[in-house]
């Protein structure tokens, strides 16, 4: 019976399967995706490291971590020895410089992958005799060929090839500049590692089969005392990588529940319009003796079989979106994904579909309690559409919420972020409902529009029965989170770029040394640079002890949150309070007691999250050297200014003696040609000094922003999507009755051109009022991110503000009219037989 | 007014022919009010949306005023029913979004009529109907949105009036006094009509009474 009941009446369950179709679509893509993405890395673990494993640290290796390491030469290990670090490179006439990511190594690397070298000759034999080996992006920046000469530090190196594939190097997306690979002995005699530089020494070891990397490297781990230096084995290679995209992933699987809850919102408005029209036979049912038990679970089989039938076309729609994510990645990958059937993706994709068709179905399916027998007799009780009683409906939409409280928490892996999500997203439809529905109540109460298109465009949106405040919620709602994304990303850049007043340092120098600090200055002002400059020391230290507590010995939460902690901080001295910073308890030191006590001043967030309070002790260990200090104030400290900021500043006798080199931030003479002056003379002066120019930093910032918001973008436009399906979905309930009104407008005169001019305004005027609603709730949303969550002053741009409802009333336009021109098309004979 | 030569009209129902309409004669003079019977399925339909130009005949000519309807294109058509044109439909057919007076309105403001409203007010008021003209057609019973279909139909004043079952809806006692109404419209105004009706009582009213059998004209005689 139910199939016999699907039988007529199937092109409107069309977007009953549609609706799904595009939530489980982009689930799957994600969920396919990311799992290859995972067999992928875990697949080329070793090459992703180029070794076994690694012993990172900060520090050169001592004595003791270097003989832990070559225990195991005798069971067949080898090694290899590596610095990372950023440094300058330049022309040898200095007219023109790059920042570059320099690689200097020693030893047999790599074990694992390819390195790609141009020409294909042994990696020793062309750093040999002071070669380096360039990405070809540093040549054309330099304007320099393979086989000239090119100045690192205090030397000039001959370019002896060039890199065209590195397999340990992370994605392109988040480097700071081209890499340039070198001999180790190189690097010391050119003077690159002062004080100040920030080095990353590695120690690759590469193990022979019969030793197992996760025995030796607990082993090693174990051996070694210096807590600086951390041993990782391939299966856990670039963790930082991987811990952006399993976060990438859990957000972009959560941001799915968007779509799917629009689907299913799609789905409730199919089975309320196709129940609409068997209301005569759940009727005649019901005549017949049939139970309305019985004829419910007729139209759940037939519910359970439309959400099968549509969650496996949405595994289709997956197939192709996992297809096409890669492209949009692009750069973010660090390696290549192919794009293979994933079973648990799949099956995951189909129970999720299936499981929110029936959630969704649960509430219109009720109305079959309110059918009548007699309305096969009476035809006027036919007219009032049949709602269920008050307490069945309450008790359908609390099990509608669990559910979906239920699937966010199973997509989001946490109860707790399910709930707020479901609970964010339900907030969401209420206001774009309550918002609809006043703008429909607006309309309604507009004097009667003189022109006649406008009145009976208009007119479609706010008559009884119409669909339009369902239709500019679930567009609004799409409309809203590419709003949230578009205003979030253009404040955050708006923030780094445009926003920084003429007067902000454009150039951050970073390594200078003590004896170079009066030279510099001496140099700013040769290159009229001097006005608005500062110099602060720094020195590299990480923390020993916090309020009494040992940092060798605290439990942490996650990984992140232990790295947050143990990591290296840059800190300073200072006599007086820095622009920016706000003290926000205790109170701020005189230059007399900066010379006396050894205080410390500490960044807001970090003295929360350590639980730190004014007198407690805080103890730094400075390459080994243990200094106590005591917290005499918490700052509250403007990031978004450029400028170096610190999360601890000390008094300066706390760092008397510590070994310091300083950073400046300054601005050069306006134009390239100042800027590129001011950054030649600093690295012909002190090769050791690395200049970054703001608007690079800040072109590659904006790169990768724009990556990662594209990716985003991507999914938000499947809600969107499911918004349109929506849209068409309506347009199809309302058909019948549009036939018969153009029939008649025609009859009576009316021309095509008369009946298009009313479709466009109507749609037009739902496309405006839901693109508006959406892009306020997104603006408000984004508001909420920037100066709630980040901090960052709101400004909304007005070209996004505007734009994005204008963009939805085209769009809605386009489907609107499109879906509709048969129907002006249609002969009207029909509509005076009455039929 | 009305000038029917030879007009036929084929569908086709699952692949075969079905002719609707034989052949049909008919010349309707400026003035004259034809009523066309016959049973269920004798094409009495089909030919009223010919003559209104709302399909196309498979052979013949129909001319309206001395306009020829085979050729016109969709929006020619519309513009010359607009000027041209009346209609009553047995289930009104007013648009349900626009209120009375705006239905009424419609065929005037089609042609660009600036003092629509207050004439489609004014017949309102005729079709006694002056405290009606801000209800939507939902908030009216059927005698009076036939009422309010009759005042459209007359409002432009068009010399040609086409009515299919105008009382087939309504009962008795309403029906009769929608009838009542459109012959004191027809009479005020001279419009030449064309009515479509079952009913013998009505067809009597007519000049003229054009009885189809099988999309052929059986009998075409005077009334009265």
């Amino acid at each position: 019976m139910a199939v016999r009941e699907v039988r007529t009446g199937w092109q409107r369950l069309l977007f009953f399967l549609l609706s799904i179709a595009v939530g489980v679509g982009a689930l799957v893509g994600i969920a396919s995706f990311s799992a290859n993405l995972e067999g992928a890395i875990r697949r080329e673990a070793r090459t992703l490291m180029a070794a076994d494993l690694e012993l990172t640290s900060s520090q050169p290796f001592d004595a003791e971590t270097r003989a832990a390491a070559a225990a195991w030469d005798d069971e067949g290990a080898r090694a290899a020895e590596l610095a990372e670090m950023p440094s300058m490179a330049a022309r040898t006439d200095g007219s023109r410089t790059q920042l570059v990511e320099l690689k200097a190594l020693r030893g047999d690397y790599p074990f694992y992958g390819e390195l790609v070298l141009e020409p294909a000759r042994p990696l020793a034999e062309l750093l040999a005799d002071g070669g380096i080996v360039v990405e070809e992006a540093l040549l054309l920046q330099l304007h320099v060929a393979v086989g000239e000469r090119v100045k690192l530090g205090s030397r000039s190196f001959r370019v002896a090839g060039l890199l065209r594939r590195e397999p340990d190097r992370v994605a392109a997306a988040f480097s700071l500049g081209p890499r340039v690979l070198m001999a180790l002995g190189d690097v010391e005699s050119a003077g690159l590692i002062t004080v100040g530089s920030r080095v990353r020494h590695k120690l690759l070891l590469a193990l022979p089969p019969q030793l197992d990397v996760a025995a030796v490297t607990s082993e090693l781990d174990a051996a070694l005392a210096d807590e600086r230096v951390q041993v990782r084995s391939f299966e856990a290679a670039q963790p930082t990588l991987r811990l952006f995209l399993a976060r990438m992933r859990d957000f972009l699987r959560l941001a799915t529940l968007v779509t799917l809850v629009l689907g299913g919102l799609g789905v409730a408005q199919s089975i309320r319009v196709f129940l609409q029209q068997k209301q005569d036979t759940v009727a005649i049912l019901k005549v017949l003796g049939a139970s309305t038990g019985e004829v419910t679970a007729v139209f759940v089989v037939q519910c359970l079989g439309l959400a099968l039938l549509g969650s496996g076309l949405g595994l289709g729609l997956g197939a192709l979106i996992q297809q096409v994510l890669p492209r949009v990645v692009g750069e973010l990958l660090p390696v290549e994904v192919v794009g293979e059937f994933v079973p648990a993706a799949a099956l995951e994709g189909l129970a999720v579909g299936v499981v929110t068709a029936l959630l969704f179905c649960l509430l219109p399916l009720l109305a079959i309690r309110g059918v009548a027998p007699a309305q096969i007799l009476r035809r006027e009780l036919a007219a009032i559409p049949p709602v269920a009683d008050r307490r069945a409906r309450v008790l359908a939409l609390i099990v509608l919420g669990g559910g979906l409280v239920g699937l966010a928490a199973w997509l989001a892996g946490s109860w707790w972020l399910g709930a707020i999500f479901v609970g964010g997203v339900a907030a969401a439809l209420l206001v774009l409902g309550v918002a609809s529905a006043a703008g429909l109540a607006l309309l309604r109460r507009l004097p009667r529009a003189r022109s006649l298109s406008v009145r009976q465009g208009l007119g479609n949106l706010t008559r009884p029965g119409s669909q339009a405040a369902a239709v500019m919620v679930s567009l609004g709602l799409g409309v809203a989170v590419i709003a949230q994304i578009q205003l979030v990303q253009s404040g955050l850049l708006a923030r780094v770029a445009d926003d920084a007043p003429a007067d902000a340092p454009n150039f951050f120098f970073v390594g200078i040394l003590p004896d170079q600090v009066e030279p510099f200055r001496a140099l700013l002002a040769a290159q009229g640079a001097l006005e608005g400059h500062r110099l602060v020391p720094i020195v590299q230290a990480r923390l020993a002890r916090v309020g009494g507590r040992e940092v060798a010995e605290m439990q942490f939460a996650s990984e992140s949150q232990a790295r947050s902690v143990t990591r290296e901080f840059a800190i300073t001295w200072q006599d007086a309070l820095p622009p920016g910073n706000e003290v926000v308890a205790g109170t701020w030191w005189s230059p007399e007691a900066a010379g006396r006590e050894s205080w410390v001043s500490v960044e807001e967030s970090l003295a929360r999250r350590l639980e730190l309070e004014v007198g407690e002790e805080l103890v730094f260990d400075i390459q080994g050297v243990r200094v106590a200090t005591t917290v005499e104030s918490v700052r509250a400290v403007d990031w978004g200014q450029l400028q170096t900021n610190f999360m601890f500043i000390l008094t300066a006798r706390a760092l008397a003696g510590a070994p310091t080199s300083w950073a400046a931030t300054a601005r050069s003479r306006p134009g390239p040609e100042g800027r590129r002056a001011l950054q030649a003379a600093v690295i012909a002066a002190m090769p050791n000094v690395t200049a970054i120019d703001a608007a690079e930093v800040i072109e590659r910032v904006q790169a990768l922003v724009d990556r990662i918001a594209g990716v985003i973008r991507f999914m938000a436009g499947a809600s969107v999507l499911a918004g349109l399906v929506i849209l068409a979905g309506s347009i199809a309930a309302t058909r019948f009755r549009r036939v018969r009104e153009a029939a008649i407008f025609k009859a009576l005169g009316a021309t095509r051109g008369v009946l298009l001019r009313s479709l466009a305004i109507e749609y037009a005027g739902l496309g405006l009022v839901a693109g508006t609603v959406g892009t306020v709730v997104g603006a408000g949303l984004a508001w909420a991110v920037l100066t709630l969550v980040l901090g960052i002053p709101w400004h909304a741009p007005i070209g996004v503000m505007l734009g994005l409802p204008v963009v939805t009333a085209g769009l809605t336009v386009l489907v609107g009219v499109g879906a509709l021109l048969g129907v002006i098309a249609e002969k009207p004979l029909a509509v005076l037989r009455g039929e | 007014m009305i000038e029917i030569v030879g007009l036929t009209k084929t569908l086709y129902s699952g692949g075969h022919p079905l002719q609707i309409l034989h052949g049909i004669d008919l010349l309707v003079p400026a003035g004259e009010f034809v009523a066309i019977m016959g049973p269920s399925g004798s094409g009495k339909s089909t030919l009223l949306g010919l003559i209104a130009g709302l399909d196309t005949p498979t052979s013949g000519s129909v001319k309206l005023a001395g306009q020829e309807l085979v050729g016109l294109g969709e929006d020619a058509l519309a513009r010359l029913r607009g000027r041209t044109l009346g209609f009553v439909f047995q289930s009104f057919h007013l648009i349900p979004t626009l209120t009375a007076e705006e239905n009424v309105a419609v065929p005037l403001e089609l042609r660009g009529d600036r003092d629509a409203r207050p004439r489609a007010r004014a017949l309102l008021a005729t079709v006694g109907l002056a405290e009606r003209g801000h209800h939507l057609p939902g908030q009216l019973s059927g005698g009076e949105q036939q009422r309010v279909a009759l005042a459209r139909a007359f409002v432009a004043e068009p010399p040609i009036l086409l009515a299919d079952e105008p009382t087939g809806n309504l009962d008795s006692a309403t029906g009769e006094r929608v009838l009542a109404l459109l012959a004191d419209l027809r009479a005020r105004t001279g419009t030449t009509m064309v009515l479509v009706t079952h009913d013998a009582g009505l067809a009597a009213r007519a000049d003229r009474v054009v009885t189809l059998k099988d999309g052929r004209i059986d009998s075409d005689r005077r009334a009265g």
